[in-house]
């Protein structure tokens, strides 16, 4: 069963993806790197979840 | 001193603010609804992975921070160069000063004022084996001090890139031309042609201000060819003639300080690094921003309020030495699009090598 956490944990990874800059309405290194970093933290939030729902005592 | 601050120097860049607004609003939307995760209700369920999520969160909170401060900087930086342009779009309609200063020529020739002269440039000494300049103040230095040995004295330096380890031939030739800003306040043109005559003539048409011609001719004696490698240093006039000379060297850089180059904005391809005080009347004789473009970065000084009310110290060397060392002291790290300014500086500071070269001055006059 799916429990909660998981399903803020996977909210906040599809969410984090609305942040990345349109590159037709900002462009340049510094859109480029805030892209990258948002992907990083994007799928760092994707290991989260996995981290913790393999997690238990 | 006050604070830097600078635009221009970057490559292609779109920034809407709109959308480093959304940018910055959704990081701002998920940190607080993750921060909204860990309210103390929601440890009733599933405590344990609350407590979990507790302890990982914090660095994903502050990851979130990182980059959305980072976008707020981003766009302070782009919309910094926008405010400066935009501020003077606005302070008023650009006054036509190129027309201004014919019309203002012409009405002096009427009265026997501002009427040009043939120029000679004479050789009137050569320094051998000169240490090459390695910094925006240091080639600042040495155009104060061109200007300080005589009147209409111009100062020509040139290297050599390293000799060919495979031919032993001599590298390629580069020059710094420094020139000095006005020197002469006669309206009346005598000998010295950097005067109030030539100031008219340089902002109104390339190619026409006496002192322009003189150093033109000073560069063929110094065997500049037009495909060479110049960086041309200019304080007030001296920088309206370096940019203006610039455009017959395609492959030409340019260095002012507190010089009017605006009205060169659809011409100029040189690289270009000005520098200006806020406060300094003279760079805005133009009547126009400089542009935000790629091979232009304009460096601007806040100078503080005990200065504010000296006019002429806001435009002499004297200040911009210590603004050329505010510059070479920049490290960079400031903000996201500093690396556009301090390549610009990098690339100007080093162009003349790590060799040795000459240095030629020249007497400029007018032949009245």
């Amino acid at each position: 069963m799916v429990n909660q956490i998981e399903n803020a944990l996977r909210f906040a990874e599809t969410r984090v993806k609305f942040a990345i800059p349109d590159p037709n309405l900002w462009s340049g290194a510094a859109s480029l790197a805030c892209a990258e970093s948002i992907e990083r933290l994007a799928a760092d939030l994707h290991l989260l979840q996995q981290r913790l729902s393999g997690w238990s005592f | 001193m006050g604070d830097l601050h600078w635009y221009g120097g970057d490559a292609q860049i779109v920034a809407t603010r709109g959308e480093i607004e959304r940018v910055i609003a959704e990081l701002t939307g998920l940190e607080n609804w993750l921060q909204s995760q860990l309210e103390p209700q929601d440890f009733l369920v599933e405590p344990l992975e609350r407590l979990r999520l507790a302890l990982e969160l914090p660095p994903v909170l502050e990851r979130i921070g990182h980059i959305r401060n980072a976008c707020i900087a981003a766009s302070d930086s782009y919309f910094t160069g926008e405010i400066e342009i935009s501020k003077e779009l606005r302070s008023g309609n650009r006054p036509p000063v190129p027309e201004l200063a014919l019309g203002l020529i012409g009405a002096g020739n009427l009265l026997g004022l501002f009427g040009e002269t043939s120029v000679k440039a004479q050789i009137v000494q050569v320094d051998e084996s000169v240490a090459p300049p390695r910094s925006i103040h240091g080639l600042g230095e040495r155009l104060a001090s061109t200007a300080k040995v005589a009147d209409g004295w111009l100062r020509i330096e040139k290297y050599f890139e390293p000799a060919s380890p495979v031919t032993g031939l001599p590298g390629e030739a580069k020059y710094l031309v420094y020139i000095p800003g006005t020197q002469s306040w006669a309206p009346n043109p005598a000998g010295n042609p950097l005067d109030v005559t030539s100031n008219l003539g340089a902002i109104s048409k390339t190619g026409s201000a006496g002192s322009e011609r003189a150093v033109a001719l000073a560069l063929k004696q110094a065997g500049v060819q037009p495909n060479s490698r110049v960086l041309f240093i200019g304080h007030s006039q001296g920088g309206m003639l370096a940019a203006n000379l610039s455009l017959t060297f395609p492959r030409s850089s340019v260095l002012t300080f507190g010089a009017p180059i605006g009205q060169l904005t659809e011409k100029l391809k040189a690289q270009v690094l000005a520098i200006e005080h806020d406060l300094d009347a003279v760079p805005k004789v133009d009547g126009r921003a400089n542009p935000m473009r790629e091979n232009w970065v304009t460096v601007r000084q806040d100078i503080p309020s005990a200065k504010a009310t000296d006019p002429i110290g806001q435009h002499q060397m004297k200040g911009y030495l210590e603004t050329a060392a505010a510059i070479d002291a920049e490290n960079g790290s400031s903000k996201p699009e500093s690396s556009a300014m301090t390549k610009m500086r990098d690339s100007l500071a080093g162009f003349a090598g790590k060799e040795p070269g000459t240095a030629i001055y020249f007497e400029l006059t007018r032949q009245t």
